[in-house]
């Protein structure tokens, strides 16, 4: 019996299906759940992810106010004792504001998602990037065989710049990217548009210590077949248009470490 | 207290100066007629509702005469045509179940000039739900959008119109989470008083899922009852369908700002999942159901449009609508246009089950301050439309007087249109013409307000908005169907010449889905146009039409038979003009769907192979009207002939076009009208991020026109891309259709266009300084100023 994972469908969550279907095609057990299920059901799935969306209409700060559900909370218990939590785009602004990630303190959070830093541009931003391992890539679950390439990948967002202003974080922040905007080069993207939100590191990804949990602004659901891939991209993929896209290493990593677990 | 309106044994004016009073525009002697034929005066209630249903906007009361007379005929494929919420057409069966394809098309001009984020975000959300409503999940989104002179003397209220519409777009779809597949974008000063935005909607559904808005036939065998589900009535969006058939006047616009809707995509979102786990439910019981979004005329238009089609009537307690204010006012809730509801006609007898999915298991009212799922009503048999407030009658009225809205016959007066061919002199440096080409407002690059928009939601994009001439999605997970998508409109061509304006911005609709390896399914169309009481104004839309039509005849569906390619779905926009009087150039916006049997044979415009060989297969004759390269080298007020499409031959050039895609032929295929051959030849050696790094080599051929008109005119055709060895395969394929493709070239490695012949010094084009002043236009000029 294959151990499900739960995609957790909040008020305003609009990426669940897509990511569900990204998980079976990983070949894991997707289950969606509605944030007002008891939150036992959550105890009976192994692993756990936060979909993009809007959830609770981005009120007070995108994230706020669902990280403080009951719902929630029981994931980040769970998280805490080890099952595999992803939080994407605005699951991952989620994860940020229920302290799971960097979480490198009790009592405070660390970083928060602040709007896109753009040159002669505001608001939403969408457009493919690339991303490659960061320092803290071979320690997180997700992305400990991303290795030395690079991953196209769609992001699309106004608030994602993981942002700090505790010195002591900044410096820290580096050893906690698992995934960085990168130049076609693979050297980090540190200006608009290769890192599209000016974000600290060139972080698009963000693990915690024990390297369960990644929250991650770009869509790898949006990436799992290679003929999704744009054109100018092409050079990045290998193989034929209804072959695995770069995004699905990612769900395959949750899979597969449910599957060792 | 239900009140009532004096227009029995009253002067107009008087009923005027009465109707008024109350906030209703209608037209009294409208009013006054439906008064005579019940023998009573009105109540305010009822002359809201008739107000809304005898606007030009839900009558066609102008239009409805040259509708009938001019659109194409329907052709097999399609399984709902125009009259509903969307059309409905067959996609065949898709690893062994039957697919529809079901699409929208509507305007929210008014209220995006007067609330530019609310008026575009609510004319999403307002075009989502006519496709929800068909029982379809909506798969994408697209905008076509007319905006002022960003230069001229009102350049700083239409630059902030521009902003806030797009906004509003973005807002609310990349919230409710539909991709946004593409659009049409034009700045003419024109619209400064009245820009234009209209929006398209398309979803899938199985075909025998389809969802009528109507009360069905099971409704003369058990009790039937009407659920309103959303946001609870509110004050805003009071007399929207009303409003959008004025003139735009800028002394009320205190009262037009109430009448402009609030959106909320978040509520939207959850509503939307619920009503699928009610689908689900209906699928499952097999019980038989009727749905409708509420748009113009609010819960009163949308119910008793939902009985009186089915061929019922209906009995409303208006005192049981869920109201956001204390004391709500009947007219407002059986007329307010409030965001983010539908209703349902459901057996009573599943009643409570829908009514759980709703309030329980998504749980409305805990989303959303009184939004819920209530029984408002039941359906009768009697075709009558009642409404009770508090017990008192407020609402009764037969089908046949909210059925039958008065028609006008309104005049025509043809104009002059323009007929001469002109000419175009030889820009004295290629190389800078070019820039400033390509730099034009009509052909620069759209990244700037694309990227805004979430292509990629849903996970089934496959060409995304600015990669190609048209969107492509696959949105069914198994099997290789590809779903194609554009969106046209050439307001100057149509001024100058509506009909061949028209028929021109079809053909250039049908060649831009072929373009990326699609088949046309159908049309919608969205016809914004001037006062209707202005002869010469009505003619032009008449004109359109016929364009339209014959095109759509002509052109077929391109698959052997004699079928017209449909409209299955569309919308008349008139008194798009400003308080002074001017209206704006004749604007029919024309979306063409088409199918691709294999996603993956999917083309792209951008070259890729050096050595192969370019082709251009077209109608090589001079049009210069309206375009581009006149305004850079002429004098842009010159009224010169634009497209006049030969549409037998335009037929077989499309026919042969997608013919030799199919066979696997080709390469890369742009088509060409807007900035003519030299702009399509730039765009194949340009993505977004720069050059592709790969040039053109080409001479031109024999022709009667000097090179510039050659090069800009705007007749329109293909340019393909086609490997060397598959030279001969390819011309012989084009053949089989009795035409012929012109060589003009090949593909170099060098990163530059040069363009030989013609007794002339070659042309040489250097890519860098045309790509960055193609890409660098639009951004500095909508986010510049104030």
């Amino acid at each position: 019996m294959k151990q499900a994972i739960a995609v957790l469908q909040l008020p305003g969550s609009n990426c669940e299906w897509e990511t569900a279907r990204a998980i079976a095609r990983a070949g894991g057990n997707a289950r969606v759940v509605r944030w007002n299920e008891p939150a036992e059901v959550l105890d009976r799935h192994a692993g756990y992810v936060i979909p993009g969306g809007f959830a609770y209409q981005d009120r007070v700060r995108a994230g706020a106010v669902a990280a403080r559900l009951p719902f929630v909370q029981q994931v980040a218990r769970r998280a805490r004792q080890g099952a595999p939590v992803l939080g994407i785009c605005n699951g991952a602004q989620v994860l940020v504001e229920a302290g799971l990630v960097p979480g490198m303190r009790e009592d405070a959070l660390d970083l928060v998602l602040g709007p896109n830093r753009m040159m002669g541009r505001d608001g939403y931003y969408s457009r493919w990037v690339l991303l490659g391992a960061g320092p803290a890539a071979e320690r997180c679950l997700f992305t400990r065989g991303v290795g030395p390439r690079l991953l196209p990948i769609p992001m699309a967002h106004g608030e994602g710049r993981f942002a700090t202003r505790d010195p002591i974080v900044a410096e820290r922040i580096p050893s906690y990217v698992a995934l960085r905007y990168c130049m076609p080069d693979g050297m980090d993207a540190i200006e608009f548009p290769h890192n599209p939100n000016g974000s600290i590191a060139s972080a698009a990804g963000i693990t915690n210590e024990a390297g369960n949990v990644l929250a991650l602004m770009p869509h790898p659901e949006r990436a799992i077949l290679r003929a999704q891939v744009p054109e100018e991209l092409g050079s990045f993929v290998r193989g034929g248009p209804t072959e695995d896209g770069p995004g699905l290493g990612i769900f395959r990593a949750m899979v597969e470490f449910l599957e060792e677990a | 207290m239900i009140q009532t309106i004096r227009l029995l044994g009253v002067e107009a004016e008087e009923a005027r100066r009465e109707l008024e009073r109350h906030g209703i525009r209608a037209e009294p002697a409208e009013l006054i007629g439906v008064a005579r034929r019940l023998g009573r005066d009105l109540t305010v209630p009822e002359a809201f509702l008739l107000d809304v249903s005898f606007s030009e906007h839900c009558s066609y009361k102008s239009s409805r005469r040259f509708l009938k007379a001019l659109l194409p005929p329907i052709a097999r494929h399609v399984i709902l045509g125009p009259g509903e919420d969307a059309g409905v057409v067959d996609l065949g069966t898709v690893e062994g179940d039957r697919y529809a394809l079901v699409v929208a098309h509507e305007s929210h001009n008014h209220p995006s000039q007067l609330l530019p984020v609310e008026g575009a975000a609510t004319g999403i959300g307002g075009i989502v739900r006519d496709v929800y409503c068909m029982g379809a999940d909506v798969i994408g989104v697209l905008d076509g959008l007319r905006f002022g002179d960003l230069d001229g003397v009102n350049g700083a209220t239409a630059r902030g119109v521009a902003r806030g519409v797009i906004r509003g777009i973005w807002e609310y779809g990349n919230a409710l989470g539909v991709p946004n597949l593409g659009g049409d974008l034009a700045f003419d000063a024109c619209y400064d008083d009245n820009c234009l935005v209209n929006v398209v909607a398309l979803g899938i559904a199985r075909a025998d899922e389809i969802i009528r808005s109507r009360v069905p036939e099971a409704a003369r065998r058990e009790p039937y009852v009407l659920v309103l589900i959303g946001k609870p009535t509110d004050r805003s969006g009071l007399g929207g369908a009303s409003f959008a058939s004025k003139i735009l006047d800028p002394e009320a616009a205190e009262t037009n700002l109430g009448a402009v809707q609030i959106h909320d995509p978040f509520l939207k979102r959850v509503l939307v999942e619920a009503t699928k786990e009610v689908w689900n439910l209906i699928r499952a019981s097999g019980d038989e159901v009727g749905f409708k979004d509420l748009g113009a005329g609010g819960f009163g238009g949308a119910s008793s449009e939902l009985a009186l089609a089915g061929g019922f009537g209906a009995e409303i307690r208006l005192d049981e609508l869920p109201a956001a204010d204390a004391e709500p006012n009947p007219a407002h809730l059986l007329v307010g246009e409030t965001q983010e509801r539908f209703v349902w006609a459901i057996p009573e007898r599943i009643a409570a089950d829908v009514l759980a999915i709703y309030n329980e298991h998504f749980d409305l009212p805990g989303i959303y301050p009184g939004a819920c799922a209530r029984v408002v009503g039941r359906v009768i048999e009697e075709k009558r439309y009642r409404c009770s407030w508090n017990g008192q009658m407020a609402v009764d009225l037969p089908a046949e007087i909210l059925e039958e809205a008065p028609t006008y016959d309104r005049p025509v007066r043809a104009r002059a249109i323009a007929g001469e061919e002109g000419s175009l002199p030889e820009p004295e440096d290629w190389q800078s013409f070019a820039e400033r080409l390509m730099s034009h407002p009509a052909l620069c690059s759209r990244a700037h307000v694309y990227r805004h928009y979430d292509s990629e939601v849903r996970g089934e994009a496959l060409i995304r908005p600015g990669e190609a001439d048209g969107g492509v999605c696959r949105p069914i997970a198994g099997g290789f169907l590809g779903i194609a998508v554009s969106l046209d409109g050439n307001a100057r061509w149509c001024d100058l010449d509506p009909y061949n304006g028209a028929a021109a911005t079809v053909v250039e609709a049908v060649r831009n889905v072929v373009s990326v390896g699609a088949r046309p399914l159908a049309l919608t169309d969205c016809l914004n146009f001037g006062s209707p009481e202005d002869p010469e104004c009505l003619w032009e839309f008449q004109e359109c039409l016929r364009g339209m039509r014959d095109a759509c005849i002509a052109l077929g569906l391109l698959d052997g038979s004699a079928d017209a390619l449909p409209v299955v779905s569309g919308n008349v926009s008139f008194y798009n003009q400003s308080a002074g009087g001017a209206r704006i150039r004749p604007t029919p916006i024309i979306a063409c769907f088409g199918r691709i049997d294999d996603w993956r044979r999917s083309l792209r415009p951008h070259v890729q192979s050096p050595g192969s060989g370019i082709f251009m297969l077209g109608h090589a004759a001079k049009a210069l009207g309206g375009s581009p390269a006149l305004d850079l080298l002429s004098r842009s007020d010159l009224r010169l002939a634009p497209p006049r499409p030969v549409l037998a031959r335009e037929r077989l050039h499309l026919q042969a076009a997608l013919g030799a895609i199919e066979e696997g032929l080709v390469i890369a295929c742009h088509d060409f009208a807007e900035g003519g051959l030299l702009a399509a030849a730039l765009e194949m050696l340009m993505r977004e991020d720069g050059p592709t790094g790969l040039g053109l080599e080409l001479a031109l051929p024999d022709t009667s026109m000097g090179r510039a008109e050659f090069l800009l005119s705007e007749s329109g055709g293909f340019l393909f891309e086609v490997e060397a060895s598959l030279e001969e395969h390819f011309r012989e394929s084009i053949r089989r259709e009795g035409v012929e493709a012109i060589r003009l070239g090949r593909v170099v490695e060098t990163p530059r266009l040069r363009i030989a012949g013609g007794g002339v010094p070659t042309i040489e084009l250097d890519l860098r300084p045309i790509h960055r002043a193609w890409a660098e236009r639009l951004g500095p000029w909508m986010e510049g100023g104030a």
